[in-house]
């Protein structure tokens, strides 16, 4: 196997394996770019317990109380944790289809747990946003090293593509008219913004 | 390929970025003070902030996307003046007609950010549709090298089991992580 064969291999192989991210990428990014208002989410309790739980003060760390509340809710997965307001400590649980969210009520010693209806608009959103490393489950660090390995093969895929254009003779001329008009258009926008 | 050849800078640019963002790299905001004037210019009272910052904006040149934050109890009107390479703080104090231009300097993670959320149709400038219309043209060629990707692997005969395997392994790892997570 040559070289120039092994990276067309790896071109297309790689491309394949990936083929549903990109293609998650691109069409997720259409309600971004055209920032169509989505409906309002319908959430709906699906169960209330009673909890007690010490509340850091305020600028205190807040994962291992989330935690706590993510284990006397049954969910398991990521999670993010923030105080809202003096009395309730909130808890985001970022399921694509269906997300949870925990809400502890200090004063009441409440925990109600609410589940999102599935919806389009907040479900391709959801997968073009998630990322981290940071959100305390095993498969959302597995979804982001995913994530790394899809920048990664963009890149590979640039170099890869232009190694495989330069291989070909007759496509230089316009070649090089695409790549200096793209890098053209693309320093002024950047410039200009 | 022509087309992949013209996106390559913001394929480049988005790959970038995502890594900087997946990585929760910091962005440092530190800003520096590029003038503080006197501002002669004066508002009737219930001008709308958005309106006051245009007009502001205009006059120190500085014309773009912006946001408005305030005015404060105290007067303060603080303008968000959005900007690829080094957005800019504008504050207006209304008691004392003052206005001072703060930038932020330029650093890699924070351009990534920032050129990573840039998108969508909502200001009137240029620029801005020039950079929204470059987005649609990404979707739709992310899309498109995925359909002909296909087809021209389908084309090739000596691919079609190895492809077929990384294809369905990948499908397969996809359709897992959204019922999963």
């Amino acid at each position: 196997m040559t070289f120039a064969h092994f990276v067309r291999r790896a071109h297309l192989y790689t491309g394949l394996f990936l083929l549903p991210w990109v293609i998650m990428f691109g069409v997720s990014t259409i309600p971004i770019n055209h920032n169509s208002a989505p409906a309002p989410p319908t959430w709906t309790r699906v169960a209330e317990h009673p909890f007690r739980a010490d509340v850091p003060a305020a600028g205190g760390n807040l994962r291992p109380l989330g935690r706590a509340m993510m284990n006397a809710a049954g969910v398991d997965g990521g999670y993010f944790v923030n105080r809202a307001g003096a009395n309730h400590v909130n808890v985001n649980h970022p399921d694509f289809l269906t997300p949870a969210r925990i809400i502890y009520d200090i004063e009441r010693q409440t925990l109600s747990v609410e589940r999102r209806d599935f919806a389009m608009w907040q479900f391709l959103s959801g997968m073009h946003t998630r990322g981290g490393y940071d959100m305390g489950g095993f498969w959302d660090s597995v979804w982001a090293v995913f994530v790394d390995v899809v920048s990664v093969g963009l890149i590979l895929w640039i170099a890869s593509g232009v190694y495989m254009w330069w291989s070909l003779p007759s496509t230089r001329r316009w070649g090089w008219t695409a790549l200096g008009a793209g890098a053209v258009c693309f320093a002024v926008i950047i410039a200009t913004l | 390929m022509y087309l992949a050849l013209f996106l390559a800078p913001w394929m480049l640019g988005y790959a970038l970025s995502t890594i900087a963002m997946n990585h929760r790299m910091p962005r440092p905001t530190a800003f520096i003070t590029e003038t503080d004037q006197h501002y002669p210019n004066a508002f009737e009272p219930g001008t709308p902030p958005r309106e006051i910052a245009q007009q502001i904006l205009s006059d120190l040149d500085l014309d773009g996307a912006f946001g408005v934050q305030g005015p404060t109890p105290d007067g303060r009107l603080t303008i968000n003046r959005q900007g690829m390479l080094s957005p800019r703080r504008i504050t207006f104090t209304t008691h004392d007609r003052r206005v001072v231009v703060e930038r932020m300097e330029l650093e890699t993670s924070g351009f990534l950010n920032r050129f990573h959320r840039r998108r969508g149709y909502q200001q009137p400038y240029t620029a801005d549709l020039a950079m929204a219309i470059s987005v649609d043209a990404v979707i739709v060629a992310m899309v498109f090298w995925a359909l002909s990707g296909l087809w021209m692997w389908w084309e090739m005969r000596a691919t079609r089991w190895w492809g077929l395997a990384c294809a369905a392994t990948g499908m397969g790892i996809f359709v897992f992580f959204v019922i999963a997570i």
